[in-house]
């Protein structure tokens, strides 16, 4: 029988292909271990997703970049056509192909939630896009779970963007309603919110918990190791919660001070405020964020060693046995944070009076605007006694600037109250000079849908005057 | 002063002292002879297509013909002429040179008694290159000696001598018409010649190829087609796997959709567009890229396997090779068609009918029953959006001018600084607004004063027959055409004076009377169920009250659908926070003054949706006036025409979607076509890539093709776009005449009319393709499908036969 030439070369191609993957063994053995020598891994990184690898192959090597740069800049082109889908449809693609480049997921998180809910003119889309984008951003975190920053900036869009909009009330509102309990899971407490200052106070957590783990070693390695000592291409930075970064420690603490006081207002479009224990619950929970973040220890600017607690300056036993230097930066940070204020804030308002005080204003409030003058001044004078007992034991938050605009608002109005009501102010009336400065000063609470909409107002008004 | 004077009569302007036919010839020459004019009128694109056929007809039978007289060693005879002709390519290359050095001012222009130099010795040169072509030519086709060959030979040269007779014609109509002498002398009467000639000497010759593609095509059997056709077919099948590999690919694809494209719960309103996206565009690439690689390797392989031997040694004609292999590649893309359009409708029935629409719908349902208000709303409109864009809507688009916040009439509204200018805006509670036009001869929004166009609503389509509205359409238009008759203008008189001329005109008369008592009749029906419902609201009977109305509604025609997609920008939160900014609609017949009011809030970027009282279109003669202002203070609305339109039909989405993979199939038989004819000429890796460029630029290049033919590209030429590039230099600054600038020039001056007659062969697929009509929700219209078939087979048919030419003249099986 004669040999076939076609059948020894197909069995060449065979045994070379099987070689081949002999080497692959050893080679891929020795490449796993290197990437976990160096921290470089996938797994080790955030969870793999098999539509990435997918795409990864189909892109291999240089190619991967050129369609990340193309999508990146179709996406820029699709937001000036004003094609939003798409654009969110194209920063998916982007991610996908690049999930381990952090800035994608920062910027372009930021993108959906800022820039692309703004150009939507209803709530309830500028809502959906927000969400988008945090959810975006979630998305990140688990593809890189040792990004602080991608937590960090998870916490700030449901911090800042669903609680300072324009819209915020009715925003709120709207992610109270929400039925997505993944979205509205708080990673810290382990437990489904209703409010986005809940959620961000638990992902601010979450961010700090992850930066002292030190799991952010590598994370670490590119604000406080020598950069050239590593061996890292693209060398991660971290932006957030470095040494020295108050702001990033102090954010826990402001988002519950946000969310205790939202709960004392109308701050949801159709609910009513809340007070009684749970709104000292609370405060109270406000004022352990608040001592938490003033009793971590800063390292000061100025001498390697020296340890400033910025708690300090509110004790003066303390602070005064303190070394100048100490005393300075207690002083200094304690003011540039306004730490005393909302410390004393958190202690006076978490009492039974601050509640009590707090609950006659609201009632005040409401029946000022609905015109029932008598129950007004009956709330307002009470609640007015009471905030004056109760500020008088708490110094630093009387003095406060902030504070007094809003109890001169309450004084104004308790005044105006008394004259239609037909009646003389009384001269013994508490804060009656800060009710004199209030006037010609209005600038309602933005977030109290009690100063912003007509009262009464439970859904939004999306009906339209009858026609002609 | 040539281009603007011939644009002036291909747009049938009326110049002073020229008679009539002078002009009309002066513009019928211009519209025959300019590939880049042609006639308004509805054969206008047929015109230009056979312009261009002609053009490269006449392009490559004069290369044919030269190149086989240089093989029989017949054209290049004559030692002189070869020195001249090689001398005068030299020249023309040096006038190039010339002239690029005069335009960057290297060189002062020279005229020769008014003549540019150049002019001069472009005309020498040319004179020289003509005089050898023309040599060759007579030698290679006295050569071969074919009768035919001599007939066209001739006919060109009458031709040339037409279009030179043209160009004086034009030369003295425009000499008149600007009231001077005429211009330019021999040299410009020769460049127009040589602009005008070229067409109509390929007249001639298409006229010589068309008879010889009948005498074949008489002679083709669809026998031997259909067995081409089931040869190609079982190859593809057998040889190349071709129909098993893409198929796979599609399933595997799509069966990990989901890993790639992952539209999120929370913005259901557009998925609908990504899926039909990603669906057309999965499978365009899939087909192409089969169709790329698989019809340019058939024919070559079959010559090279000496197979094609056993093929035409049988009594099969060489179109009916092409042909067949055309029919056996489309009857498998056909095959592949049918199954993903299957598979795609599927995925789409189960992805975004059963897992968004009716899941969004029913989230909706639950979030009211649970007082959620704010979110059933935003669920429920989310749902209605994706229903809409699931549908093949036709719409009925009018003309839209603006009025200014001063109530000065626009062409565009307000610039409120957003870098996309589609939509102009209106500014709140001002006079400014949007004013759409419909009508039979509304005024032209570019030409207000010059020019007027038809925009005319269909009424028939939306007055259902025998109803009280249709009824009161049929009298209007009856009353209207007595008043005319009449001598009154209908449009002006009043009621009173109208009838009057009517009682005075009887011949309509009689049917005005039956229809009014049918009007009437009808009337009193539907008034007596409308009372009835009345008084049944008053009993508490809602359920029988309903009954009742719906019974009056019978008598009625339905309400008008109008559909509007408007952007808001906001200089203010305004009054309260959350309010949407509202829109004044007013929408009012003309002819009758019948008016319809509404203020509706306006949802950005979502489908607004109002139903206008179908009477406000009887005896409207397919005319109505839709005003929208914004009436939220300090807020501005934006839109642009197609923002606004009457909805006609809303149909199946399944069936659109259908015709959107016609369109695909559409372009696949285009390129099929490209990859045949590649073939016919080309060894198989040539024809690969040949169709493979002219598939990417069709795709990607005919847009940036058209603009070169068009205009004046900024940045010049790819030479000088190169010198750019390296130097990072943008495109508005002038370049420093340095040589290698005026190489590059020169050279663009040289290739750059090649490249803007690149517009005409390669195809323009982006014109085919559909996907995002359908996957938006409009309807792929009958007249747009007629459009596309017909463009595919004006690229498919001269590709094809000038594969069957060059099969014909290869030696295969000789």
């Amino acid at each position: 029988m004669k040999s076939n030439p076609n059948q020894l070369r197909k069995i060449i191609y065979a045994l070379t292909i099987v070689g081949l993957f002999g080497a692959m063994w050893p080679y891929g053995t020795w490449l796993n271990r290197v990437k976990t020598e160096k921290d470089l891994g996938e797994a080790t990184i955030g969870q793999i997703d098999t539509g990435d690898i997918m795409l990864k192959l189909a892109l291999l090597g240089g190619a991967r970049g050129m369609a990340a740069n193309y999508l990146w800049s179709k996406a820029e082109g699709l937001k000036k056509a004003q094609e939003w889908d798409e654009l969110k449809a194209t920063i998916d693609f982007i991610t996908r192909l690049q999930p381990h480049f952090l800035s994608v997921w920062t910027f372009q998180g930021w993108n959906l939630a800022y820039n692309v809910s703004v150009e939507w003119d209803a709530p309830e889309d500028k809502y959906d896009w927000i969400k988008q984008g945090i959810k975006f951003l979630q998305e990140g975190v688990r593809k890189n779970s040792r990004s602080a920053d991608l937590q960090w900036d998870t916490a700030w869009t449901y911090y800042h963007k669903l609680g300072f909009a324009d819209e915020t009330i009715i925003l709120r509102r709207l992610l109270r309603d929400d039925t997505d309990e993944v979205f509205k899971f708080d990673p810290e407490d382990r437990v489904v919110r209703n409010d986005n200052f809940q959620l961000g106070r638990g992902w601010f957590l979450q961010s700090m918990r992850l930066v002292d783990s030190g799991v952010g070693e590598r994370l670490n390695s590119g604000t406080e190791k020598d950069i050239d000592s590593t061996f890292y291409v693209d060398a991660p930075t971290q932006r957030k919660g470095r040494e020295g970064d108050l702001a990033f420690r102090s954010m826990a603490a402001h988002a519950q001070t946000r969310y205790a006081a939202g709960l004392e207002k109308e701050s949801i479009q159709g609910v009513p405020a809340t007070f009684g224990e749970v709104a000292k619950s609370e405060w109270a929970k406000a004022l352990s964020d608040w001592e938490t973040f003033g009793k971590f220890e800063f390292p000061s600017h100025n001498e390697p060693g020296l340890k400033i607690r910025i708690d300090d300056c509110t004790n003066p036993a303390i602070f005064f046995a303190l070394s100048e230097n100490a005393r300075y930066w207690s002083d200094r940070w304690g003011s540039q944070m306004n730490y005393p204020y909302w410390k004393d804030r958190s202690a006076a308002e978490m009492t039974q009076e601050g509640v009590d005080a707090r609950r006659r204003f609201y009632e005040g409030t409401r029946a000022y605007k609905s015109a029932d003058f008598p129950l007004a001044v009956e709330k307002f004078k009470e609640g007015l006694e009471i905030w004056k007992d109760l500020l008088d034991k708490h110094e630093s938050y009387r003095n406060d600037e902030l504070n007094q605009r809003d109890t001169g608002l309450i004084v104004r109005r308790y005044v105006r109250s008394l004259r239609q009501y037909g009646k003389e102010v009384p001269d013994e009336t508490p804060f009656l000079a800060l009710g004199k400065a209030s006037e010609g000063s209005y600038a309602p609470d933005p977030f109290d849908a009690l100063e912003m909409m007509p009262i009464g107002a439970t859904a939004t008004p999306t009906q339209a005057p009858a026609p002609k | 002063m040539l281009a603007p004077s011939l644009f002036l009569f291909a747009q049938g302007a009326q110049p002073p002292g020229v008679s009539d036919a002078m002009k009309k010839l002066a513009g019928w020459l211009v519209v025959l002879g300019d590939p880049n004019q042609t006639s308004e009128l509805w054969f206008g694109s047929t015109l230009t297509w056979i312009k261009v056929l002609a053009l490269l007809s006449l392009v490559g039978w004069l290369g044919a013909r030269f190149a086989q007289g240089i093989k029989d060693r017949t054209a290049l005879s004559n030692k002189f002429l070869d020195i001249a002709a090689s001398v005068g390519l030299i020249g023309l290359f040096g006038t190039s040179l010339l002239n690029v050095l005069q335009s960057t001012k290297r060189v002062n222009n020279i005229d020769i008694s008014g003549v540019p130099l150049t002019a001069i010795l472009g005309l020498v040169f040319g004179v020289m290159v003509f005089v050898w072509v023309e040599f060759g030519l007579w030698k290679a086709i006295g050569g071969t000696g074919r009768k035919s060959d001599r007939w066209v030979l001739a006919g060109i040269h009458l031709a040339a001598i037409f279009g030179v007779g043209a160009a004086w014609i034009l030369q003295g109509v425009t000499a008149s018409m600007l009231g001077t002498e005429r211009q330019g002398g021999l040299p410009f009467l020769l460049l127009i010649g040589a602009r005008l000639a070229p067409t109509f000497m390929g007249f001639v010759v298409l006229f010589q190829l068309t008879m010889l593609f009948l005498s074949e095509f008489v002679a083709v059997r669809p026998r031997r087609l259909y067995a081409i056709a089931w040869q190609t077919w079982v190859e593809s099948f057998r040889r190349m796997q071709a129909f098993w590999v893409v198929m796979i690919i599609f399933v595997v694809v799509l069966a990990f959709t989901h890993w790639f494209l992952r539209p999120s719960d929370d913005r259901v309103a557009e998925i609908g567009r990504q899926y039909v996206g990603t669906l057309s565009t999965l499978c365009w690439i899939l087909l192409i890229s089969m169709i790329t690689i698989l019809t340019p390797i058939s024919l070559p392989n079959d010559i090279r396997g000496m197979t094609i031997y056993s093929v035409v040694s049988k009594p099969v004609r060489r179109l009916e090779l092409i042909w067949g292999r055309l029919l056996g590649f489309m009857a498998l893309s056909t095959l592949i068609v049918v199954i993903f359009g299957g598979i795609s409708l599927t995925y789409l029935w189960r992805n975004v009918y059963l897992g968004a629409i009716v899941q969004t719908e029913e989230a909706a349902k639950k979030a009211r029953d649970q007082n959620r208000l704010p979110a059933a709303k935003q669920l429920s409109d989310q749902a209605s959006q994706l229903r809409t864009r699931m549908s093949a809507r036709v719409p009925v688009k009018g003309s839209l001018t603006f009025l200014d916040s001063r109530g000065t009439p626009q062409f565009k509204g307000i610039d409120v600084g957003q870098e996309l200018e589609y939509r102009s805006f209106v500014e709140g509670a001002t006079p400014s607004a949007a004013i759409w036009l419909f009508g039979d001869s509304i005024p032209d929004p570019y030409e207000p004063t010059k020019k007027r166009i038809s925009r005319k609503i269909p009424v028939e389509d939306f007055l259902k027959a025998n109803t009280i509205e249709s009824i009161q359409d049929q009298i209007v238009n009856l009353k209207f055409a007595d008043a005319r008759a009449a001598g009154v203008d209908p449009t002006k008189a009043s009621g009173k004076e109208i009838d009057k001329a009517v009682n005075n005109a009887s011949k309509n008369k009689q049917e005005i009377d039956r229809l009014t008592k049918e009007y009437e009749n009808l009337n009193k029906q539907a008034v007596v169920f409308e009372e009835q419902a009345t008084k049944l609201d008053a009993d508490q009977k809602p359920a029988e009250a309903l009954r009742a109305r719906r019974d009056a509604a019978k008598f009625h025609s339905p309400r008008v659908p109008l559909e509007m997609t408007f952007t808001v920008y906001r200089t203010t939160k305004g009054r309260v926070v959350g309010e949407p900014v509202f829109a004044e609609l007013e929408v009012t017949n003309p002819f009758t003054g019948e008016k319809y009011n509404n203020i509706i809030p306006i949802r950005e970027y979502y489908t607004n949706k109002e139903l206008i009282p179908a009477k406000l279109l009887a005896g409207s003669n397919g005319a109505l006036r839709i005003v929208v202002r914004c009436i939220s203070p300090t807020q501005y609305l934006g839109m642009a025409e197609s923002d606004l339109y009457l909805l006609s039909s809303s149909g199946n989405f399944g069936w659109n979607f259908v015709k959107g993979l016609l369109c695909i199939w559409l372009q696949a038989m285009v390129l099929t076509a490209i990859g045949v004819f590649a073939g016919t000429f080309l060894s198989w890796p040539v024809a690969l890539l040949t169709t493979l460029a002219f598939g990417v630029a069709g795709v990607a290049a005919f847009g940036f093709l058209q603009q070169f033919a068009v205009t004046n590209m900024a940045g010049g030429g790819p030479f000088e776009s190169l010198i750019r590039l390296i130097a990072h230099d943008n495109l508005m600054n002038e370049l420093t005449p340095t040589l290698s600038v005026v190489a590059a020039k020169t050279l663009d001056s040289l290739i750059m009319p090649v490249m803007t007659r690149l517009v005409y062969i390669v195809p323009n697929f982006s014109a085919l393709d559909v996907s995002n009509t359908v996957a938006l929700g409009y309807a792929v219209t009958t007249p747009i499908l007629l459009g596309n078939i017909g463009l595919a087979f004006a690229y498919v048919l001269p590709f094809t036969v000038t594969g069957f030419f060059i099969l014909k003249s290869r030696e295969v099986a000789a």
